[in-house]
Parts: structure tokens; C-alpha cells; sequence
């Protein structure tokens, strides 16, 4: 479903992705791993087109995105939970959700998503900024599910939630992935990725340094001490 | 929607009703210096108005505002004086040059953002003046074009008494104001504020930011020309002043002073910037500088404007 051929992004002079390659493939979810600052964030920046890379290729299910501009990009289906949430405070829990909404025939609508996170829909009308860090995080992933992506990004979607939280995150992946939604996930936390993805990466220095099964990673100690420190 | 939640609905109906009171009821019998300072108001505020829709809703601050104003003015001028276009095509022109030159100058400005923006609306909005100043069989140069005829409507309204045309300002500039309150509740308006709030977000969520920042441009354009009309109409006479720099900061001061992305904000801004600089200049040439004075105080202390202050203040009222 999405192809990514040897792609490297600067910012600036700064060389941040040193060919990176690999794919995702309809209803997976793919775990991409790092520690802070090897290139994790600016592999999904890549993606969405907010910096596209100078070399290198991006399909998605057969298009070439490459130089496409985010709002196309996003257009074709393709979601994201941003990093740090990326509220609307000037907006209320309706409008985040409303704002993004693409309809689809069976799809995700403001009801569904409310099913989804019930929390969400006992503060209908409260402002972004009020909410907690894990609404906040409920909102984001719902506001994404709003636009009915095939294909959702997922930027360190636990940072700073609570364990009870987090596994509600794990469920929702979990749920979507069922579903038929094919997710690229971002995370630092190890256990969580172990957990809910089918095959991981491990980014350091901008480049893929190991890929595997989540059960090979779980086995090999050398390589988790190495590029994680766990 | 914000403003029910701040402010007490007894406070809301006290200033309503102070304003329906000098703007409608007292007009007849308030002194003629006061009611043309009312009607300068209104005129100015339609222009600050449309300005904080780009300012305060969609945080593109343009520096070259004016310019629009400028051009809406010049064009029901030359329509009314050289050609005797009346009253329904010299403000529809004036609109539709307005809306096309904002058209023509947002493409070049809205290639940059921030700052660059604001080089480039300031830069533009020089060369305009520069070109009113310059292009004298035109414009008039530096004398500008005076003795710009007031609209006629008969024998029942005698346009050139002060208190009529002072209604006469007021039903534009209540139209004005619903149409542009329209526009910032209507989902177009919510998406601005979603571009003000952040650009990526928007555009990874699937918005055309840069189309939205485009219409919103020109209707801000079209808004400014009108205001320039009926300013036109108001003075009678139209300068190369009213496109030039003092001007163009003015309109600016009118919003950060009342209170960006408040559009009340716009009207007392509006109000104070007019009555201040009629007011201090009886007593010195130096208005200028008690507005850059006033400016500095606010940047430094108030921020919102205001607006701003008003709400601070409410929140520390409540229980």
C-alpha cells in the first residue's frame, strides 16, 4: 500500500533521512523505533508532504507522492495523529472532531468516534485546551479517524500518557487495525510497540538499522541495548 | 459564542444599548463636531473590520490595508467627479477595483508568510501611494480630487445635512458588520481560525490553506474598497494621505488597540484612534506621537488590546 524507495530529507543543510526504504502493507501496522532525534518525526513529516524529501520516491497504493502538497496528500487518504496532539484550542471537542470530516458510506462519523471514546462525548463542548492529556490524545485520534484515512500515521501516540491510557490507545490500534486500517507507528516506548505491531523498524542516524518481527526483537537483547538502551 | 460565556448577559445589553443610543437615537441632537466624528468612525471601522478578518481571524497581518481603501476611495471619486457615474456604480466599481487589486496583490504577497507578508503588503502599499502621488492628470497628485458630489435621493432626505448622512453611513456600516459576522461563523471563517491556530495542522488535515488565505484576502480587499467609497461620499475630498503610510498604520492600530480577533476589537479602535486624533489635534501637531506612544503601551501591556483587558478583567470578577 505505501512505498517508501530511498528517501532523504534535509532541513536545510542538515542531512536528517539517509535513505531510508520500507513498506506498509493493506490492514498492517508497522512499528518505527528510535531514540529522540534519529529522524523518526521528520520520516512522517516526509510522508504528509510538510517536507518532502530531496531524493528518494513515496507511493501510495500506486500514486507517486513525492511532490504532492500536504493537503493532496491527505486528500488520498492518508491520516495523521501528530506528534503532541496538535489541538485546536480555539475549537470545542465537536468542532476538532467536525473539522476534518470526510464523509464515507459506512465510515467514521462524530457518533461512531463518540462510541469509540466515551469520555469524548461527555465534554461535547468544552474548548481543546481544557481537556487532559489523554482526551486530548482520544481527540486527535479521532479527529484523524474523522477523514476516513486507508492509511494512518501515528506519531508517538503514548508520550506522556497514563498506563491507563496508553492500553486504551493499544485497544484502539488494535480495533482499527481489525477494521482493515493500515498504521505506521511511531513510538519510543518498546513494550507498546512490541505489542501491537506486525513488524518493526529501528531508526538510528536517519537510517533503518535493524527490521524485524516483533518477536525477533523481543529475543535479541543485543540489538534493543544498542539502539533503544533498553 | 466567547463573548456569552464572558461577559454577564445585564453588561452585554448595557453596551448594545449605549450603542443603539449615540448611534441611532442621539444623532439629531447631539453637536454636528460629535456626529461627523461618529460618522469618520464608522467609516474607519468598517475598514478596521476587515482588516482584523485578515489580522485577528486569519494572522496574516497586512501592513498595506489602506491601499484598498485607498483605491475604493479614488475610484467612486474619479466615477462621481469626471464621469457622473451616480451613486449605485461609482460603489459597486469601487467594490469590484478593490476586490481586484487585493486579487492581483494577494498572489504576489501570499507566496510569503510572517513577516516577508508584511514586507510585502507595506512595500506594495508604498508604491500605490507613490503612484496616486505621482500620476497627478489622474489622481490629482498632491491636491487629490475634492468636491466629490453626495448621493442623491430626493426631495425626502437632504443628503448633505450631517445627521442624514450619518444614517446613511450607519446602514452600510451595520451591513458591514452582519456580513462580515457571517463570514467568521460560517465554516470558511472557522477554517481561518484553524490556519491561525497552525498552518500544518490544516494542511495535513486537507485544507487548501493557501486558497482560503486568497479568498480571504480579497474579501477583506472588497470590504476596505467599500469603507473607501463611503468615505468618499463622507469627505468629499480623497488624497494621496489616505493610501499613504499613516494610514495604512492607523487601520493596523485600530485592531491591535481594540483587540485582535474580537471584530468589536476593530470598532473601538476604531472610536478611540478617530476621537483621539481629532481631539489631540487641537492641542498639538504631534498626534502622531501620542499614537506611538498609545501603541508601545499597548504592545507592551495589553497585548490583546482591549478587548483583551476587558477580559482579563472579567475573569477576575467572577466568583
Amino acid at each position: 500500500m505505501l512505498t517508501i524507495e530511498d528517501i532523504h530529507t534535509y532541513y536545510g543543510d542538515s542531512y536528517i533521512l539517509q535513505g531510508i526504504s520500507m513498506e506498509v502493507k493493506g490492514g498492517q501496522v508497522v512499528g518505527v523505533l528510535g531514540r529522540n532525534g534519529m529522524g523518526k518525526t521528520t520520516l512522517i513529516r516526509s510522508l504528509i508532504g510538510v517536507n518532502p524529501p530531496r531524493r528518494g520516491r513515496i507511493t501510495y497504493q500506486g500514486e507517486e507522492l513525492t511532490q504532492k502538497k500536504p493537503f493532496q496528500i491527505a486528500r488520498l487518504g492518508i491520516g495523521i495523529v501528530p506528534q503532541g496532539r496538535e489541538i485546536f484550542p480555539s475549537l470545542d471537542v465537536t468542532e476538532n472532531l467536525t473539522v476534518a470530516y470526510t464523509m464515507k458510506s459506512d465510515g467514521w462519523t462524530l457518533e461512531k468516534i463518540f462510541d469509540l471514546f466515551p469520555p469524548l462525548r461527555q465534554r461535547v463542548h468544552h474548548p481543546g485546551n481544557r481537556l487532559s492529556g489523554g482526551e486530548q490524545q482520544m481527540l486527535a485520534i479521532g479527529r484523524s479517524l474523522m477523514m476516513n484515512p486507508s492509511l494512518l500515521l501515528m506519531d508517538e501516540p503514548t508520550e506522556g500518557l497514563s498506563p491507563l491510557f496508553v492500553q486504551t490507545v493499544g485497544q484502539v490500534i488494535h480495533m482499527l487495525q481489525q477494521g482493515g486500517l493500515s498504521i505506521l507507528l511511531v513510538e519510543q516506548n518498546l513494550r507498546f510497540a512490541l505489542r501491537h505491531t506486525d513488524y518493526i523498524h529501528i531508526m538510528n542516524r536517519g537510517q533503518i538499522v535493524h527490521s524485524s518481527s516483533p518477536n525477533e526483537l523481543d529475543g535479541n537483547q543485543e540489538i534493543r541495548q544498542k539502539f533503544l538502551g533498553v | 459564542m466567547m463573548a456569552q460565556t464572558l461577559f454577564s448577559k445585564s453588561l452585554l445589553v448595557m453596551a448594545l444599548g449605549a450603542v443603539v443610543l449615540v448611534l441611532i437615537i442621539l444623532p439629531p441632537v447631539l453637536p454636528t463636531y460629535v456626529v461627523i466624528l461618529l460618522s469618520q468612525t464608522m467609516v474607519y471601522a468598517m475598514a478596521a473590520m476587515s482588516l482584523d478578518v485578515l489580522i485577528g481571524y486569519t494572522n496574516l497581518g497586512s501592513l498595506g490595508h489602506a491601499s484598498y481603501f485607498a483605491i475604493g476611495a479614488f475610484a467612486t471619486a474619479i466615477l462621481e467627479t469626471r464621469y457622473k457615474a451616480g451613486f449605485a456604480v461609482s460603489l459597486f466599481s469601487s467594490i469590484g477595483i478593490a476586490a481586484f487589486a487585493s486579487a492581483l496583490i494577494g498572489l504576489l504577497a501570499l507566496r510569503t508568510t510572517g513577516i516577508y507578508f508584511l514586507l510585502i503588503t507595506l512595500s506594495v502599499a508604498m508604491s500605490i501611494w507613490g503612484l496616486i502621488y505621482q500620476w497627478q492628470s489622474f489622481t490629482g497628485g498632491d491636491n487629490g480630487i475634492s468636491d466629490i458630489p453626495r448621493p442623491d435621493f430626493g426631495r425626502w432626505i437632504n443628503i448633505n445635512n450631517h445627521v442624514h448622512f450619518h444614517y446613511f453611513i450607519l446602514i452600510f456600516f451595520v451591513l458591514s458588520l452582519i456580513l462580515i459576522v457571517l463570514l467568521i461563523r460560517s465554516p470558511f471563517g472557522k477554517t481561518l481560525v484553524g490556519i491561525r491556530d497552525s498552518e500544518t495542522r490544516m494542511k495535513v488535515l486537507g485544507y487548501d490553506i493557501w486558497l482560503h488565505k486568497y479568498l480571504a484576502f480579497i474579501i477583506a480587499g472588497a470590504f476596505a474598497g467599500l469603507a473607501g467609497s463611503i468615505y468618499a461620499y463622507f469627505n468629499r475630498f480623497v488624497g494621496p494621505g489616505d493610501a499613504g503610510l499613516d494610514q495604512c498604520m492607523e487601520f493596523v492600530l485600530m485592531v491591535s488597540i481594540g483587540g485582535p480577533g474580537t471584530l468589536i476589537g476593530a470598532n473601538i479602535g476604531a472610536l478611540l484612534i478617530t476621537f483621539m486624533k481629532n481631539m489631540v489635534s487641537g492641542y498639538t501637531h504631534r498626534y502622531l506621537l501620542i499614537l506611538g506612544i498609545v501603541y508601545v503601551l499597548t504592545a507592551k501591556y495589553a497585548p490583546d488590546g482591549i478587548m483583551g483587558l476587558i477580559r482579563r478583567f472579567g475573569r477576575g470578577q467572577e466568583p
